[in-house]
């Protein structure tokens, strides 16, 4: 299983290096070693934007997963309760008042979730209809804000932040590409410690307790992580529905729901998805660009409909 | 036999409503020894849950103590707790559907590290969690596809992963036909002997605690009404003063009670007001 989906993931991501405007895969080596335009392509453009992709990929499926886990919902997902808008919400009003976006895009992610889980809480555990009512209507609320902010932003600008919420992935200079990914990884990891604890809390505030997990502060931390985790994806890369919800719900169903292994094969498994729809994105309409959140979506949706109709016998 | 649970003084509210002090425990006392078992009866709402919870340390008391092993149970950490005492829930309540060797290990948190990968001690004591409750055969089956009697059994082996000393049992024959009741009755017994485990259980069924308990609880209104043997605590007038009904009751049979029946009270009659 997970030697399958290693080599499952080292073809995405070839196969993602290799397709594009200009097709590298006849001399695919040559391109790695020998200076040239094609070298200059594959470290430049394609190599960052791939690393890129499976970083935010990962995350928007590590966040999910912890989210289904720490709420006890299988539905729980940053795109579905307002996270990913209030990041881009606040990402947004980050680059018109002049604040860093992933600090900006990361307060409103965590302001968003505080909000949702606070007005879901009443007390005990989420309730899972309140969440998700509570999720809609925050959605509503940032997408509206955004609209406006958009509507009066200078032309430029808001042509640059449509742009980027679209979700389509840049390939960003190295400089700035390996702080990202130190961060990002630094988040994963963080996420992945969680992920023991995570199967204790699946079980209610009250079992995880006698099975000695200091539930408050737990849930505390793993909030925050969550809300860092969309923050940054939403920086680098806009709002991309669905990684968040698809990949981990598929993942239980082909794993199993011990969070310890399916965790981590979510993000894997989360990369991949995000670096294949940036791939098929890219090279479908050639030389348009068709943004990853579009083919996430296409791509996720009825791969996710086709395994929850093959393994529906195992969720009744 | 070392003293496991120390209970003193016991005091705990929860907030209510208009913001002061609600419901809760007044003053309660009791010790619990190794291989002992305790029975917590009284009427629903009169705190039985919550004793238990504050036994577990998932509630802080205001006044008083509950020390596990010597210690104070509000100053160890949720993972130190852990390994000391053990919470068997109800119900068997899960969103994501693991299997039944899975659901036991989870058991084993308080006693691995960051990461919970379990060492081949941690998988000796989850086999020997499942021998004792005869889920050997039954170890990949997922959880959600099991009979109440199985998934009770499945929520004691997670207890046993623990290793803990005190077991806390929530009613733990509720909704069990007569031959699991026996079984499981059996398993704790047998858990008592070779484990020297305490048990602390809250019972509905008096005449299950009759034959069951030597030492027995009485509760009613958050305060202990009658606490003792058996054979002191069962006896008419207490019970009719907290469950508000006749009580007729056999001779006893050795150190246990007789068979208990209750009957709609002749005296006093109690009309239930609903307004």
């Amino acid at each position: 299983m997970f030697l399958g989906l290693l080599v499952l993931g080292g073809t995405v991501f070839f196969g993602a290096l290799s397709v594009g405007a200009v097709d590298l895969s006849g001399g695919f080596w040559k391109a790695f070693t020998e200076p040239g335009a094609a070298q200059e392509i594959l470290w430049r453009i394609r190599l960052p934007r791939v690393l890129l992709g499976g970083l935010v990929g990962g995350l928007l499926a590590g966040a999910g997963c912890t989210l289904q886990g720490l709420l006890r919902n299988p539905l729980a997902d940053p795109y579905l309760l307002g996270v990913s808008s209030g990041a881009a919400l606040g990402s947004a009003v980050g680059l018109l008042v002049g604040i860093a976006q992933p600090v900006a895009a990361m307060a409103g992610a965590l302001i968003a979730l505080g909000a949702v889980l606070f007005l879901a809480r009443g007390g005990g555990t989420p309730s899972a209809t309140l969440m998700i009512l509570a999720g809609a209507a925050l959605h509503a609320l940032t997408s509206s804000l955004l609209t406006f902010i958009l509507s009066q932003a200078r032309r430029e600008e808001s042509v640059g932040i449509l742009f980027w919420l679209l979700g389509s992935l840049e390939s960003p200079p190295w400089g700035r590409l390996v702080p990202l990914l130190g961060v990002g990884g630094l988040v994963l990891g963080a996420l992945f410690l969680l992920a023991p604890a995570l199967n204790l809390l699946s079980l209610g505030d009250d079992t995880a307790r006698s099975l000695g997990l200091a539930v408050a502060r737990f849930r505390w931390g793993a909030v925050v992580l969550c809300a860092l985790a969309t923050g940054l994806a939403v920086t680098f890369n806009g709002v991309i529905p669905f990684v968040g919800l698809v990949v981990p719900n598929t993942d239980r169903l082909l794993v199993g729901f011990y969070n310890r292994g399916a965790l981590p094969v979510s993000v894997v498994m989360g990369a991949m998805l995000v670096v294949l729809a940036d791939a098929l994105g890219r090279s479908l309409l050639a030389p348009q660009e068709i943004p990853v959140g579009v083919v996430t979506a296409l791509v996720g949706a009825p791969f996710f409909l086709i395994i929850l109709r093959r393994e529906r016998k195992k969720l009744g | 036999m070392t003293l496991l649970l120390r209970v003193e003084n016991l005091c705990f509210s929860y907030p209510s409503n208009e913001g002061g002090r609600g419901f809760g425990l007044t003053s309660i006392g009791f010790s619990l020894k190794e291989g002992e078992l305790l029975g917590v009866l009284g009427p629903n709402g009169a705190g039985k849950s919550t004793l238990l919870r504050l036994l577990g340390g998932s509630l802080i008391p205001e006044q008083g103590t509950v020390s596990l092993l010597g210690e104070p149970v509000n100053r160890l950490s949720a993972k130190a707790t852990a390994q000391r005492v053990a919470w068997v829930p109800q119900e068997l309540d899960s969103v994501f559907h693991l299997t039944v060797e899975a659901m036991v290990r989870l058991g084993r948190y308080c006693r691995t590290g960051a990461w919970s990968t379990l060492g081949r001690e941690d998988r000796r004591q989850v086999a020997r969690a499942l021998e004792e409750t005869d889920l050997v055969g039954l170890r990949h089956r997922p959880v959600h596809r099991l009979s109440g009697g199985e998934k009770r059994r499945v929520l004691l082996a997670r207890a046993l992963a623990q290793e803990p000393k005190v077991l806390l049992l929530d009613e733990p024959t509720a909704h069990l036909d007569p031959r699991h009741q026996v079984e499981l009755v059996e398993v704790i017994n047998t858990l008592r002997k070779d484990r020297g485990l305490g048990v602390v259980a809250i019972l509905h069924d008096v005449n299950l605690a009759a034959s069951w308990c030597p030492h027995l609880l009485l509760m009613k209104d958050g305060r202990v009404h009658a606490q003792g043997l058996a054979l002191e605590v069962l006896t008419p007038k207490p019970l009719r003063e907290v469950y508000g009904v006749d009580v007729v009751m056999s001779p006893p049979r050795g150190e246990c009670p007789g068979p208990i029946q209750f009957k709609k009270t002749t005296s006093a009659p109690v009309v239930p007001s609903f307004r």
